[in-house]
């Protein structure tokens, strides 16, 4: 399979992952098909009446035959309103933005506020990610691909410029962290693939949404600056999604991905210097080191570890249950079997640990806390 | 009454197991119909409904064992087809433009281009596209996707070949991005 084959398998996969129809899918097709019994009754009546008493089947028609079944929609309803409602909530509970500050707000229920000097923009090349807000401290410039690049080049040298986008779907939510407390810049890393520069970068999910914020200071920037940049981000109201949809709802439909387990795991292969080789679908977590590839995934701990053929390693015991190696930890069994992520090109093959690389997730997965 | 067909009584547990059909696979019929639509949720949904209601309607429960589900997917992939000689008539929605990207992979960047992949695949040919989605994201061989698109196998291929030259064409070839940019493989802070 050719690199373009295996990129397009994954797109399409990450692309539906998250899509779903209709709730009242079943309700939609009744009306549909009672819909479709009037339309032949409606036909059949104005064909008889054609022939039998040779009246215009229109004068039929006209007299209402030819309308829908009372009650019957759209076969492609809007967005229902009370979920935009709900989304926006009401504008009279939240806060006044600070004095001498202005709020930028997005029709959907979110919104910013920033010094009433500062100037925003939303507009953007990009489709998906949503580029939702692009602030700075001097005027904002349209245009750029994925990155603000205009509004960059532009940037005053005592300046700062920042960028909130929101990914409308993620293959990879256990690198969202949950909202809490207070926002921080984030480490400054890069130049980043988008911006060409070093940026300050954070992701969090909020409301079961997830979002990215990219922060840049010109070099002659004063430190004030950065507590005010960190104040504007704090200000950021996010309309949460019904909580069906939100993350916790998915791990409870079995998406393991979104469970905080998910998010565990990303931290035990970060604090084990394994990479994160993306998910298959959502119910693992590829990992690999050297040329071998394999997933990872937790499931609740139901006494011991299953298999047999169990030893330890640095002082914990990890048992072989097929090709799979399995052990207990924080009330949990993390299972580990040799898999190839599609991100993977020659020579990395599927490929259980080496013990050195074993040793380093276990001693990782008994250090790193569970949520 | 011929020995062919069911009892009248059946027709309540005929619904009772289309609709228990429609529950357990419609996740699936959707987002297949969404690859099938070029992304669009609206008529992703009109098409799965065609398709369900005129499975329904034709009572593929009663005259076929097992599951229904190839017939829905036959009738959705065709109902595709049919649909985009509809919209032919609107015109075709050109792609953006989008650059390769400087040197370290963020997730931004990742999802650009997967999203650059994804609009690519949306104007391409309607039977070119379903050869794709059969082919790579319901992973059917050739053969299968080619019966179930009443076509024949060398049809299938050539159809997948031609649009994934298209798709190289308006998305670039991967094999010259920067190693590492999938999700999850680079550097992000």
């Amino acid at each position: 399979m050719t690199d373009l084959e295996t990129e397009l398998r994954e797109a399409m996969r990450a692309t539906t992952a998250s899509a779903r129809p209709p709730g009242d899918l079943m309700e939609q097709l009744r009306r549909r098909r009672r819909r479709h019994r009037t339309r032949r009754v409606t036909i059949s009546a104005a064909a008889a009446a054609v022939m039998v008493a040779a009246v215009p089947a229109s004068l039929i028609l006209l007299g209402g035959g030819g309308r829908p079944a009372a009650g019957a929609g759209s076969a492609t309803p809007s967005a229902p309103a009370s979920a935009t409602q709900a989304r926006q909530g009401s504008q009279s509970e939240q806060p006044p933005p600070p004095r001498g500050w202005s709020r930028h707000r997005d029709g959907a229920g979110d919104y910013i506020d920033t010094p009433a000097a500062w100037h925003s923009s939303s507009r953007a090349a990009l489709v998906e990610p949503d580029v939702r807000w692009v602030i700075g401290t001097g005027p904002v410039r349209s245009g750029g691909g994925c990155a603000p690049t205009a509004a960059l080049r532009q940037m005053p040298a005592d300046g700062a410029l920042f960028q909130v986008i929101e990914y409308g779907s993620t293959t990879s939510p256990y690198d969202f962290r949950p909202r809490r407390g207070r926002l921080g810049l984030g480490p400054v890393g890069g130049p980043m693939e988008c911006w060409g520069v070093k940026t300050h970068l954070i992701m969090f999910q909020d409301g079961g949404r997830y979002f990215q914020v990219q922060t840049v200071f010109g070099a002659k920037a004063p430190s004030w600056l950065h507590a005010e940049v960190t104040r504007s981000l704090n200000t950021l109201h996010i309309a949460p999604l019904p909580a069906g949809e939100q993350t916790a709802a998915l791990c409870q439909v079995g998406q393991w991905t979104y469970c905080p387990q998910a998010a565990w795991v990303n931290q035990v292969l970060r604090q084990a210097h394994v990479i994160n080789l993306g998910n298959q679908v959502t119910r693992a977590i590829f990992g690999g080191t050297g040329q071998r590839s394999f997933a990872l995934w937790t499931t609740p701990r139901d006494g011991g570890p299953p298999g047999s053929r169990c030893h330890s390693v640095s002082g914990t015991k990890v048992c072989r249950a097929g090709n799979r190696l399995v052990w207990s930890v924080h009330g949990l069994l993390l299972w580990l079997q040799p898999a190839l992520s599609p991100y993977s090109t020659p020579p990395i093959r599927p490929g259980l640990p080496t013990s050195r690389a074993l040793r380093r997730l276990v001693k990782a997965a008994r250090a790193v806390r569970t949520r | 009454m011929g020995p062919g067909r069911p009892a009248a009584a059946d027709a309540g547990d005929t619904g009772d197991a289309f609709e228990e059909f429609v529950r357990g696979r419609s996740t699936h019929l959707f987002q297949l119909a969404l690859l099938l639509a070029g992304q669009n949720q609206a008529d992703a949904e009109d098409l799965l409904q065609v398709a369900l209601e005129r499975a329904w309607r034709r009572g593929a429960m009663r005259y076929r064992e097992g599951s229904p589900e190839p017939y829905v997917r036959r009738i959705l992939v065709n109902a595709s087809i049919d649909r985009w000689r509809w919209l032919r008539r609107r015109g075709e929605e050109p792609l953006q433009d989008a650059g390769p990207g400087p040197p370290v992979a963020d997730p931004a960047g990742a999802v650009a281009r997967r999203d650059l992949l994804m609009r690519s695949l949306a104007v391409l040919p309607p039977r070119q596209r379903a050869v794709l989605v059969l082919r790579y994201w319901e992973d059917h061989s050739e053969a299968e996707v080619a019966a179930m698109m009443g076509c024949s196998v060398g049809t299938v291929k050539s159809q997948a070949s031609r649009g994934l030259a298209r798709l190289r064409q308006l998305a670039g070839d991967p094999a010259a991005e920067p190693a590492g940019r999938a999700e999850g493989g680079g550097s992000r802070d």
